[in-house]
């Protein structure tokens, strides 16, 4: 039962990804947003179930791919399916979707969940090729040559990063000769070309993640693309490279992830949220502020990761929550970015227009999604009674036990510039709303799919319980 | 002796496909450079690779990329020549210089213990259903790499046919009696290399990507030739090419989902019957490889007309 249940969490999406091929075009979306809801449900159901080892084939690892259903990768198949789901009903009610998306959004859903099972390095470099096929597909849906070339500088750094992912994987089999993640941790020794196998698949992944200073494709691909593909992007494609990370620098490279190497994540997240806020205070164009406001949050993420790796190495400190804090703010930064963007789009389609200068009126009249982005902002930020709270304060603590005052300080500082920007669109709706102009008609429908998003992300908070202490 | 030549080659054509200022020449380039890079895979004792590296590396990317550049309007085809490589130029080279140099000394201190995974799959052959270890290794052993690489072209081929805009240019067909004779007679031929390479797969050297590259090659001369075959916009005929697109990944994930059934394991077989499936998956990704590249191939080609697919 269990083997049968996660074998079609990869393999349903797949297949009906394949199939919206030759179903006419007119079925596509009925098609496809079945197809997508029975994966969501899947994906909920694989939460439930107890940790496992699984080999495919009968054949035992290394000579065999392993599948491991952790706390981590659980967790993470469960939010994709839960911002999956809703993300895949807002899309269902975008008419003006083309039929495509369905197929792109499958495979890339299917590649996902085989990239957070797999518990082999080269397996896990193949998901990471189908989910850059897929993702760059989506960015280039949008017509017009601007999106062609944002998909095409995505498509030759995301190429890049797995190019360079791919040597750090041959590398190892030539210095282990396994490529199972956990017998990889086992005899991992601190040697020359571990050393390089690590850096040159944190580069690969770094790129993929959109970390600073790899993050320039990231904000033309998020703010170019389709509303739903912006939320699927910004939401849950760049936590899959994050979760590389995560398997990387606290399991597959252990001994090797020394405190002066998580200066380097440090440093380089610290640049990312300085860097991604200021731009986002900057910009005149409301997707190129959520965009930006990604790589901020982004580099929140490192900066925890890094934090954790500092924690592991220290002996001292009572090492526990760690990854499930790292989960916890993939969740938040999951919903709320995608209630975000997809509150974002729903306002701009109103408006007609992408600039700010232009959308005031229509942000006046759509409450619902004015709403979403205000809980979507607070959680981000990490302000109380949401789930970026409990993530926030969870990372403030961690930094405190370890002494880390600078990272300290940065995570304040980061929490503050989202209250910024953040600012600048509640700004827009509610003081400085500009002149009555004609919007155009979007269902609220889509208003609501925004705030059921931005509302988990606050209820989530009240779950916190079980989270910390079940997991 | 003959490999110092060969890397020293393989090095020149590199450096020269990146830093020609004509865009023909470094295809030219490129398709050479891969026809050494498979030279080189034989040299190793990778047939296989070398195999793939020649008909997909070099010749059906280089037909891409031709086919590409002769829709790219004349000015972007070149770049001036004799820029002066600026400063952030001069990061780059060094960067990439370093890479270069950390893999060599990293691959040297690797040499000398090597280890590796050949054992098992010695060991383990006898149940795999075949009797050639990478053909037991793709189709067995690791089976769902080898689905998701088929997905991956499947969706390769999904974003293309999106990005297809139709009727840019005039059309230049190569029609001629020769031509329509040649592949006449030589596609049976061709149909038969094909089906060779995919049953020598499974105790040999081959399988179905070399097989499938052999298959669209034949079928894009058969469109080359306007003769009247597959690429018509008969309703049948274009029921079969979509799922013949769509066969080779839903067939290996339908058969891994009965290894489940059969109790075998997700992407398993039981022993005695692994060959039979391993047949029946080669046989569909072949058909689907080949009509995914060539198709790939065709819709690159300026005087593609929409429907034909």
């Amino acid at each position: 039962m269990t083997e049968w249940g996660l074998a079609l969490l990869v393999v349903w999406p797949l297949l009906w990804g394949a199939l919206t091929m030759v179903v006419p075009a007119r079925q596509v979306t009925v098609a496809g947003g079945l197809a997508a809801l029975v994966t969501a449900g899947l994906g909920v159901w694989a939460v439930t179930l107890s940790p496992q080892f699984l080999v495919l084939g009968n054949w035992s690892t290394p000579l065999g791919l392993g599948w491991r259903l952790d706390g981590m990768a659980q967790s993470l198949i469960g939010v994709t399916a839960v911002v999956g789901g809703l993300v895949s009903v807002y899309a269902w009610l975008d008419k003006g979707l083309p039929p495509t998306f369905w197929g792109l959004w499958l495979g890339a859903w299917g590649a996902m969940n085989a990239l957070f099972l797999t518990a082999d390095v080269f397996h896990f470099y193949v998901t990471l090729e189908l989910l850059s096929v897929a993702s760059v597909a989506m960015v280039a849906l949008t017509p017009g040559a601007g999106a062609t070339r944002a998909a095409f500088r995505y498509l030759l750094v995301s190429l890049t990063g797995s190019m360079l992912f791919l040597l750090g994987v041959a590398l190892l089999y030539g210095r282990y000769g396994v490529l199972d993640m956990t017998l990889l941790a086992a005899q991992m020794t601190p040697d020359w070309p571990s050393m390089l196998a690590f850096a040159l698949m944190t580069v690969g992944l770094l790129a993929k993640t959109a970390v600073f200073p790899l993050h320039g494709w990231l904000p033309q691909a998020h703010a170019k693309a389709l509303t739903a593909v912006s939320a699927i992007l910004s939401a849950l494609v760049i936590k899959a490279a994050f979760y590389g990370l995560m398997r990387l620098w606290l399991e597959v490279f252990g001994p090797l992830a020394t405190v002066s190497a998580s200066w380097v994540l440090g440093l380089l997240a610290s640049a990312a949220i300085f860097w991604g806020g200021y731009q986002a205070l900057k910009t005149a164009r409301l997707k190129r502020l959520v965009a930006w406001s990604t790589v901020a949050q982004v580099g929140m993420l490192v900066l925890a990761l890094a934090l954790v790796v500092q924690a592991k190495a220290i002996s001292s400190v009572p090492s526990v929550h760690l990854w499930q804090g790292l989960v916890w703010l993939i969740a938040v930064h999951a919903l709320a970015k995608a209630a975000w963007f997809l509150a974002a789009g729903t306002v701009q389609k109103r408006a007609d227009s992408d600039y700010l200068a232009q959308i005031g009126f229509a942000l006046h009249r759509s409450p619902i999604s004015v709403v979403a982005m205000a809980l979507a902002v607070i959680s981000l930020a990490g302000l109380p009674f949401t789930m970026g709270f409990l993530g926030k304060w969870w990372l403030l603590s961690l930094a405190w036990e370890l002494q880390a005052w600078a990272w300290l300080l940065v995570s304040l500082l980061g929490s503050l510039l989202t209250m910024a920007y953040g600012w600048r669109l509640l700004n827009l709706s509610l003081v400085n709303r500009g002149l009555p102009q004609a919007l155009k008609p979007v269902s609220v429908a889509r208003d609501w799919v925004a705030l059921c998003l931005a509302l988990l992300g606050v209820m989530g908070g009240f779950g916190g319980h079980w989270f910390w202490e079940g997991v | 002796m003959l490999d110092a030549i060969l890397t020293l080659l393989i090095l020149a054509l590199a450096w020269h496909c990146v830093r020609t200022t004509d865009l023909f020449e470094a295809i030219v380039v490129f398709i050479a450079l891969g026809m050494l890079v498979a030279l080189a895979w034989t040299r190793l004792q990778a047939p296989d690779a070398a195999l793939a590296e020649a008909a997909i590396g070099a010749g059906l990317a280089g037909a891409l990329l031709l086919a590409s550049l002769r829709q790219m309007p004349e000015m972007s085809a070149t770049r001036a020549p004799g820029a002066k490589t600026t400063g952030l130029g001069w990061f780059w080279w060094g960067l990439w210089g370093a890479l270069g140099l950390a893999l060599v000394s990293g691959v040297a201190a690797i040499q000398t213990t090597s280890v590796s995974l050949m054992p098992q799959v010695q060991a383990h052959l006898s149940d795999s259903g075949v009797t050639h270890p990478v053909t037991a290794v793709l189709l067995n052993f690791r089976a769902l790499d080898t689905a998701l690489e088929l997905a991956v072209l499947l969706w390769a081929w999904m974003a293309q046919k999106q990005l297809f805009v139709p009727g840019r240019q005039t059309v230049y067909p190569l029609q001629g009696q020769v031509l329509k004779t040649a592949v006449k007679a030589l596609l049976p031929l061709m149909v038969l290399v094909a089906v060779y390479l995919l049953w020598r797969g499974s105790s040999a050297p081959g399988g179905a990507f070399q097989s499938g590259a052999v298959l669209a090659s034949a079928w894009l001369m058969l469109w080359l030739a306007q003769l009247p075959g597959l690429s018509r916009k008969q309703g049948g005929m274009r029921l079969g090419i979509q799922a013949g697109w769509l066969g080779g990944v839903t067939v290996f994930l339908l058969v891994g989902l009965l290894g489940v059934f059969q109790g075998a394991g997700f992407m398993g077989y039981p022993p005695d019957q692994a060959g039979a499936w391993i047949l029946l998956i080669e046989s569909a990704a072949a058909l689907s490889i080949g009509l995914l590249l060539a198709s790939m191939v065709l819709v690159s080609m300026p005087d593609f007309q929409e429907g034909t697919l």
